[in-house]
C-alpha cells in the first residue's frame, strides 16, 4: 500500500512536469471516485463529460499542487469545482423551477418503486432539490464538514445544515415509497 | 415532548442540538415508536450514503483518449500551470540540463552534502544545494521540452553532466570523489538491474517506475555535483 502511495506520488510529480503516460496512470488511479462524485452530484447523463473535464483541469493545475495535502483530496476538490461550476453555467433554471414547484413535483413525479435499495436511493437522490442534493452529498458521501461545504457552494454553515437536514428527510421520504 | 421529534433526527444523528433539545428527543423516542423507527432508518440511510463512495467503478466507457486529446490541444497546453519552483541552479548551460532540471525531484540532499566534504549517515537531512544563477522560470520553460527518461535526451545530459565532473575531478576533495563514484555505481547497478527485468516484462508498471526513479537519482546526484564543484 505504501509502495503504491510512493508511486503514485511519482506519477503527479512526473505528470506536473508533462509526463502524459504518468498522468494516465494518475487518471486510472483516481476515475472511479471522480466518476462517481460526478454520476451523483449531476447525473449518469453527464457524468462522463464532467469526468473528462475535471481530469483536464487537473492536468492544467497540477502545477500548483503542492503536497499540503494528499493528491486524491486535492483533486476531489477540484472535481467538485469543476462540477458547482458547471452547475453555475448552466444557470439556476432548474434549481428555481424546484424550489418553485418543489411540492408540485414531488406529487406528479413520484416513481414506481424498483424494490432494490441502490435503484430507489439513487432514484431519491436525483430528485432532490440540486442545493440539497449537493449538500448531502458532499457531507453523508463525500465526508466534508459544514464550513468546507459553505467554503464550496458559498453559504454559510448554517445554511448547509439546515440542507442537509431538509435533504435527508426526503430522501426517507421518497425511501418509504419504495415498498 | 409530546409531540414526534422527526424534526430534529437528523440534527440529533449529528450531535448538533442544544443540550435541553437533545434530552426532550431522548424522553420522546424512549416512549414513542415511531420516531425510534424513524431514527432507525436515518441512521441506516446516513450509514449507507457513507459507504458509497468506497464502492464507485469506474465508468463503463474509457474516457482517456478524449481527454489525452484534449490536453494534448494547444488552447489546453497554453493554460497549464506550470510547477511553482524557486529560481533554479543552471550551474552550466546546456540545454538537456536545463530539460531535465524541470522534471527533477529534490529526492535526496545527501550526494550534496557529500561533496560539501561532510560524512552523511543521514542523508535525508542534508542541505539543498546553493542556488548559483537564476534563469528565469518562463523564459527557461519555453526553451525546453518535457523529457522521457528513457529517450536519448536524458542520456545526453546525463553524458554531458559526466563529461564536466570529470573534467573537475581533480578539484575535488578525493573523499568525496570516493563518495561520488560508490553512490554513481549504486545508482548504475539499480539501473541495469531493472533495465534487464524489463527486458523480461516490459510492461510491469513497477520496474518501469523503479527505472524512471533510478535515473531520476542519477541524473539529480550529477546536477548537484556539478553545481557544487562549480561553486567551490
Amino acid at each position: 500500500m505504501e509502495n503504491a502511495k510512493v508511486a503514485q506520488g511519482d506519477d503527479v510529480a512526473l505528470a506536473a512536469a508533462g509526463d502524459t503516460a504518468a498522468f494516465e496512470r494518475v487518471y486510472r488511479a483516481h476515475v472511479a471516485r471522480v466518476h462517481g462524485l460526478a454520476r451523483r452530484m449531476a447525473g449518469p447523463e453527464a457524468a462522463d463529460e464532467l469526468t473528462q473535464d475535471v481530469f483536464v483541469r487537473a492536468w492544467q493545475k497540477l502545477g500548483t499542487f503542492r503536497g499540503d495535502a494528499s493528491f486524491a483530496t486535492w483533486l476531489h476538490r477540484l472535481a467538485v469545482n469543476v462540477i458547482i461550476e458547471r452547475f453555475r453555467s448552466l444557470g439556476t433554471q432548474r434549481d428555481r423551477f424546484l424550489a418553485d414547484g418543489e411540492e408540485m413535483l414531488e406529487r406528479m413525479s413520484s416513481p414506481r418503486p424498483s424494490g432494490d435499495f441502490r435503484m430507489d436511493f439513487d432514484s431519491a437522490l436525483a430528485r432532490l432539490p440540486q442545493a440539497a442534493r449537493n449538500v448531502f452529498l458532499l457531507h453523508d458521501v463525500e465526508g466534508y464538514k459544514h464550513h468546507e461545504i459553505g467554503s464550496l457552494l458559498g453559504i454559510s454553515a448554517g445554511t448547509s445544515k439546515s440542507q442537509l437536514h431538509r435533504a435527508r428527510g426526503l430522501m426517507r421520504t421518497h425511501l418509504e415509497r419504495r415498498v | 415532548m409530546n409531540e414526534h421529534v422527526t424534526d430534529h433526527l437528523s440534527a440529533y444523528i449529528d450531535d448538533d442540538l442544544d443540550a435541553a433539545t437533545r434530552a426532550g428527543v431522548e424522553r420522546h423516542l424512549r416512549t414513542c415508536q415511531d420516531c425510534a423507527e424513524d431514527l432507525d432508518e436515518m441512521r441506516r440511510l446516513v450509514a449507507h450514503a457513507g459507504g458509497l463512495a468506497a464502492r464507485d467503478v469506474p465508468p463503463s466507457r474509457d474516457l482517456w483518449p478524449g481527454i489525452a486529446a484534449r490536453i494534448a490541444s494547444p488552447n489546453v497546453a497554453e493554460f497549464r500551470a506550470r510547477p511553482e519552483r524557486r529560481a533554479r541552479v543552471i550551474s552550466f548551460s546546456v540545454m538537456q540540463l536545463a530539460a531535465a532540471a524541470v522534471l527533477l525531484i529534490p529526492v535526496s540532499g545527501a550526494p550534496a552534502w557529500f561533496l560539501r566534504g561532510s560524512i552523511a549517515t543521514t542523508p535525508a537531512a542534508a542541505p539543498a544545494p546553493t542556488i548559483q544563477a537564476e534563469i528565469e522560470p518562463r523564459a527557461a520553460a519555453d526553451a525546453i521540452r518535457p523529457v522521457n527518461f528513457a529517450d536519448a535526451q536524458y542520456d545526453a545530459a546525463v553524458a554531458d553532466l559526466e563529461r564536466a565532473l570529470e573534467e573537475r575531478r581533480n578539484d575535488l576533495n578525493p573523499r568525496t570523489v570516493e563518495i561520488l563514484e560508490r553512490n554513481l555505481k549504486l545508482i548504475d547497478a539499480a539501473i541495469a538491474q531493472a533495465r534487464q527485468a524489463l527486458e523480461e516484462d516490459p510492461g510491469n508498471a513497477y520496474l518501469n517506475r523503479h527505472l524512471v526513479e533510478s535515473r531520476k537519482r542519477k541524473l539529480d546526484l550529477l546536477r548537484r555535483a556539478t553545481a557544487i564543484s562549480e561553486a567551490d
